[in-house]
């Protein structure tokens, strides 16, 4: 009997080849062996998606409340090529005509002017349908009559608009005295085509006086108790109160329609 | 439904998806009012929340909706997860803009909604896509 070794009673077991899944020739092999696992993709690319709609979100809260304290340029963009007569905004012959009674000192005028007019000059006001008439009136303090006199002083050189709607985007805190000869006279400057030496002599003028003396008749008139106050109406026509559920476009615009259609 | 026919429709809902958001966006830079049968159109689209730093929303959209329908015709699954997370994160977006509408602005903008609409679609095709492929491209477990 030849000798050699002892015959093993243990078998050894070698590991066995990890299976190979067959892919054609050429091709890539799946996402899942390439890169760490499902879970943490499907949780980056969740997060991803959380992060922007995030940031987004974010950024447009942030915009939308920064964007009422802005000032010259995208106010006066919006008047930009619609004729004004004094207080009047729009062509006279505009079929229907939207009188507001504001105060510049007003929280509530100013969403309205800020928010709202905008809208309504490029929907109803720069196509010719409408023309929006402004009677400042002081209402929420002494401070208020500043706004009244600079604003209609304007006016006399059809730039009533352009400075009203710049105290609005400049709007302080009520009778805190933001209001005041100073800030009137430096945003009249920022107006393009306002002779601002004329402005001045005007704010102390007798046709001013009466103008301001005219509009609180007319709140008076009508029982004013709140600013802004609305009145509409077909242009040279018998005005209505217009009591509005919000200051936004959309409680103004069924109203204005409806005149324009009938 | 295939593979295929999910990156077609996706395709096609992106191209409808750029078309509105380019519309938008041309009426905004050249200021003329979109045609409306909602009536709150303009209130929305003029408001503050239309904007992000001075530049349209729809701007932002029609790019949006234009890398999400390029998206469509790389064949890769890292960019189907990577469309399925730009049109969720968009459809969250217009979520959040919808609620603007009616609880801020009080004004229904019919083109928003529509393409608010087109984003539910978009994310539910992309979406499907990347979760099949993920499962697809797994690894088996190994036979014992």
């Amino acid at each position: 009997m030849p000798r050699g070794y002892p015959q093993s009673t243990v078998s050894v077991q070698y590991p066995k080849a990890k299976p190979k899944t067959r892919r054609p020739p050429g091709s890539r092999p799946p996402l899942a062996e390439r890169l760490p696992s499902r879970r943490v993709l499907v949780v980056g690319a969740a997060a991803m998606a959380a992060l922007i709609a995030g940031i987004l979100i974010g950024v447009s809260v942030t915009s939308g409340s920064g964007e009422k304290s802005a000032s010259g340029g995208a106010t006066q963009a919006i008047l930009a090529g619609i004729p004004q007569q004094g207080e009047a905004l729009g062509r006279p012959n505009a079929p229907v005509t939207l009188v507001q009674f504001g105060d510049h000192q007003c929280p509530a005028c100013q969403y309205f002017d800020v928010n709202t007019i905008p809208v309504l000059v490029r929907k109803y006001v720069r196509t010719g349908k409408l023309r929006i008439v402004f009677r400042p009136i002081t209402f929420i303090g002494p401070d208020s009559a500043v706004g009244v006199r600079s604003t209609l002083a304007a006016g006399l050189q059809n730039r009533f608009w352009n400075l009203s709607q710049l105290l609005y985007a400049n709007q302080g805190a009520e009778n805190s005295g933001w209001l005041n000869d100073k800030t009137v006279r430096k945003l009249a400057g920022e107006i393009p085509g306002l002779d601002v030496s004329r402005f001045e002599r005007d704010l102390d003028s007798d046709r001013v006086s009466a103008l301001e003396r005219s509009a609180a008749q007319q709140a008076q008139e009508i029982g004013l108790d709140q600013t802004p106050t609305f009145q509409i109406g077909r242009t040279n026509g018998e005005l209505t109160a217009l009591d509005v559920s919000s200051l936004n476009p959309s409680a103004f615009e069924p109203t204005i329609d409806r005149l324009l259609a009938g | 439904m295939s593979d295929r026919a999910l990156r077609a429709a996706a395709a096609v809902l992106a191209f409808v998806g750029l078309g509105i958001a380019s519309y938008l966006t041309y009426s905004h830079y050249a200021d003329v009012v979109v045609a409306c049968t909602t009536g709150g159109c303009e209130t929305v689209l003029r408001s503050h929340y239309a904007k992000i730093g001075g530049v349209p929303i729809a701007l932002f959209g029609a790019i949006t909706y234009l890398v999400i329908l390029c998206l469509q015709f790389v064949r890769s699954e890292l960019a189907a997860l990577a469309a399925a997370a730009i049109s969720v994160a968009a459809l969250v977006f217009a979520l959040y803009l919808i609620v603007i509408q009616v609880a801020v602005l009080e004004a229904l903008c019919q083109w928003c909604l529509t393409s608010d609409a087109i984003l539910v679609l978009l994310s539910a095709c992309t979406v499907t896509r990347a979760v099949r492929l993920l499962r697809v491209t797994s690894v088996p477990s190994p036979a014992s």
